[in-house]
């Protein structure tokens, strides 16, 4: 499974279980989503990309595409278990100043 | 016992030196004085350190990595706001197990970390606090437990260190408030309680550097060895003439230059003939003229700060002092390479392409009245740039003519507020079945034949093939001021905006190559961003955004070229 989804006493933890989050498992990731925030009106996630290797572009507008929509329902996603090459990719586009990031999923559960 | 070092880096006192990177990474002779702390704490028999960023937390992080390279396991947590010294451990508990070694970043101080853990541990106390015994003395305040009185005492005059040891014990008692910070809140909180709180005295060197004079005094006498940092070593070399000298990696220094007292040269550094340097420290990548004088200051890029006048001046003369940067050959190779091809690919273009666009143009005049070019206003390479705390788009020069095929109705620019109030439009907001669009329109922005005549521009060498796309400057303004926001409480990533203007223009790029106008404006706005972080990481960096970092590369540019060319031809989506 690319994906797999659980629930921490309401709290959602997506956690992506690829080295490469790219393009590729966009449209997958991007449905997984959505049906969290827009169908099931989840309003509390946690992504876990504590597995996550490299992300790219498109993955990362993707996860922001998420939070815009969780945003507009008065939710949040927060982000956990950054790699050094991952949390590069966060701090330099600047998007460590759109998601709160922690370094393991209690503190990032913590935070809600 | 592990660290904690929080540094926000949002101290501005050591500006103007300290816009282009955080307080911490401010070398002390030529030692940013993050490591220096780092050092220390390792002679302490200190291993595991978590650091605290919040503002440009990229060079930190970049420069010490996971800390293997200086013996230490450094993790970092990245505070998306700062919101109190509180919090910022607040975030991390996890990481607490026992006690913790509370220091700030942007301090520096020559106290035996090993001799004031061992203070804390001999005393079973669940925190200790640190001031000079200057101070205890002064304030009549004994060494050792501490009460309410004694603390206020203290800390009215604010003469608290920023460095205090604390159990886990006290970290749960933090609260999860704005702004609670440890020393304001969370220790007089404690001895209300009945906690047992030390204040432990030394004599040694301990200092904010809360001014450039402070900076430069210490490096004065760092460089003298009238202050004695144990964990690093100096090997000033000494002149004929006595002056001492301290030389950073890769400078050069012209063999006519005349020194006097301490001369404090960083990394990448170019002194010219005849300079005359006395009592100055001169910071990184920085170009000193021919025959330039410099005493009792501190000196970086176009910046200069005399220690008797007490004055930061903006060196006017760019050829007497600027930013120097050795540029490996593979880079300068790489950049000719690019800019080659640029020009070699955009001429045969649109010589191959003239036919096309003959019949192009006769197309648009027959199915519309009006022009067979659209001039399109569009920022050059715009730059932003801080003033005080607002950002600004900071233009060089006025916008650049583009000439591009006319794809909408004439009067189209006249009706974008119109537009705007009907549909949700802005910067990367793309309208489907746009009525402005005129029928042969429609079919040349599907192909993007609309924007090849972009490809003058960069014959001209106005743009690059491969780069960010040229937003018209109201698009521009748009994505600087208010992000990609609809409305109040939407989320503002104009932060992440931003990025995108210090990237070099282009035809080819990421949002082109990966999607096109399929993509939402978020993504779109992402992939300028990165585009941008690409072409500025410096290639010392190479490692540190992985397989992004290839992109600077001509290996990377071509993949780029080739990866739009194919999507174009596939047509994901138009442009």
């Amino acid at each position: 499974m690319n994906f797999s989804i659980s629930d921490e006493n309401g709290i959602h933890i997506l956690k992506v279980n690829l080295k490469r989050a790219t393009i590729d498992y966009v449209k997958e990731f991007r449905e997984l989503l959505l049906d969290l925030i827009e169908t099931k009106n989840i309003k509390k996630i946690v992504i876990d990309l504590s597995e996550v290797e490299f992300v790219d572009s498109s993955f990362l507008g993707a996860v922001v595409s998420g939070l815009k929509k969780i945003a507009a329902n008065k939710g949040d996603i927060k982000i956990s278990g950054l790699q050094s090459p991952v949390r590069s990719m966060f701090e330099i586009t600047r998007l460590y100043k759109v998601f709160e990031i922690f370094d393991e999923i209690e503190d990032a559960l913590n935070s809600f | 016992m592990k660290a904690i070092i929080l540094s926000p880096g949002l101290d501005e006192s050591l500006l103007p030196f300290t816009y282009d990177f955080p307080k911490a990474m401010m070398p002390v002779v030529n030692k940013p004085i993050l490591l220096i702390t780092l050092l220390e704490l390792k002679s302490a028999g200190i291993r595991d350190v978590k650091i605290c960023l919040h503002h440009l937390p990229e060079f930190v992080d970049n420069y010490f990595k996971d800390g293997s390279n200086i013996g230490l396991n450094i993790s970092y947590s990245i505070e998306k706001e700062f919101r109190g010294s509180g919090n910022s451990l607040f975030r991390i508990k996890s990481f607490i197990t026992d006690s913790i070694i509370y220091i700030s970043g942007e301090c520096i101080s020559n106290i035996d970390f090993q001799n004031l853990a061992d203070y804390h541990r001999s005393h079973n106390a669940i925190a200790t606090l640190v001031t000079s015994n200057d101070t205890l003395r002064e304030l009549n305040v004994k060494e050792g437990l501490l009460d309410l009185n004694a603390y206020d005492k203290i800390m009215n005059e604010n003469l608290f260190y920023d460095i205090l040891i604390i159990e886990r014990a006290g970290v749960d008692q933090v609260r999860k408030e704005d702004g609670y910070k440890l020393k304001n809140h969370l220790i007089p909180d404690m001895l209300q309680t009945g906690l047992p709180v030390y204040v432990k005295g030394y004599d040694s060197y301990y200092s904010e550097l809360k001014s450039i004079d402070e900076y430069h005094d210490l490096n004065m006498k760092t460089v003298k060895g009238e202050i004695i940092f144990p964990a690093i070593k100096l090997n000033p070399e000494k002149n004929s003439s006595g002056a001492l000298i301290l030389k950073g990696k890769n400078s050069k220094v012209s063999s006519s230059v005349k020194y006097d007292g301490c001369v404090i040269i960083g990394e990448e550094v170019y002194i010219d003939e005849g300079a005359e340097l006395s009592n100055c420290v001169i910071l990184n990548n920085t170009y000193i003229g021919k025959r330039v004088e410099i005493k009792n200051s501190v000196n970086y890029h176009q910046y200069h700060y005399n220690a008797e006048i007490k004055y930061t001046t903006l060196i006017e003369d760019p050829a007497l002092f600027r930013t120097y940067h050795v540029v490996p050959f593979k880079v300068r190779l790489d950049s000719w390479l690019i800019n080659s091809t640029d020009r070699i690919v955009s001429f045969f273009a649109l010589l191959m392409l003239m036919p096309v666009f003959i019949i192009v143009a006769l197309l648009i005049k027959i199915d519309s009245k009006g022009p067979v070019f659209y001039i399109s206003k569009r920022l050059r390479s715009p730059e932003i740039s801080k003033k005080g705390s607002e950002w600004y788009i900071y233009m060089k020069e006025k916008p650049i003519k583009y000439y591009v095929f006319r794809t909408m109705y004439i009067d189209s620019d006249n009706r974008i507020q119109e537009l705007t109030n009907k549909y949700e439009t802005g910067p990367f907001r793309k309208i489907e079945n746009d009525p402005r669009v005129t029928k042969i329109g429609r079919i040349l922005r599907k192909t993007s034949i609309d924007e090849l005549p972009l490809l003058w521009n960069v014959l001209k060498g106005q743009m690059s093939l491969v780069g960010i796309w040229a937003l018209p400057t109201y698009e521009a303004e748009d994505l600087l001021h208010k992000g990609l926001k609809l409305d109040e409480g939407d989320l503002d990533l104009s932060e992440v905006a931003k990025v995108r203007f210090r990237g070099k223009l282009g035809l080819a790029g990421l949002w082109q190559a990966r999607g096109r106008s399929d993509l939402t404006a978020e993504e779109r706005a992402l992939h300028d961003t990165m585009q941008s972080v690409m072409q500025n990481i410096n290639l010392r960096d190479e490692k540190y955004l992985g397989e992004y970092s290839e992109f600077k590369t001509y290996k990377g540019y071509l993949k780029m070229l080739f990866e739009t060319f194919k999507s174009v031809v596939l047509r994901k989506g138009a442009i």
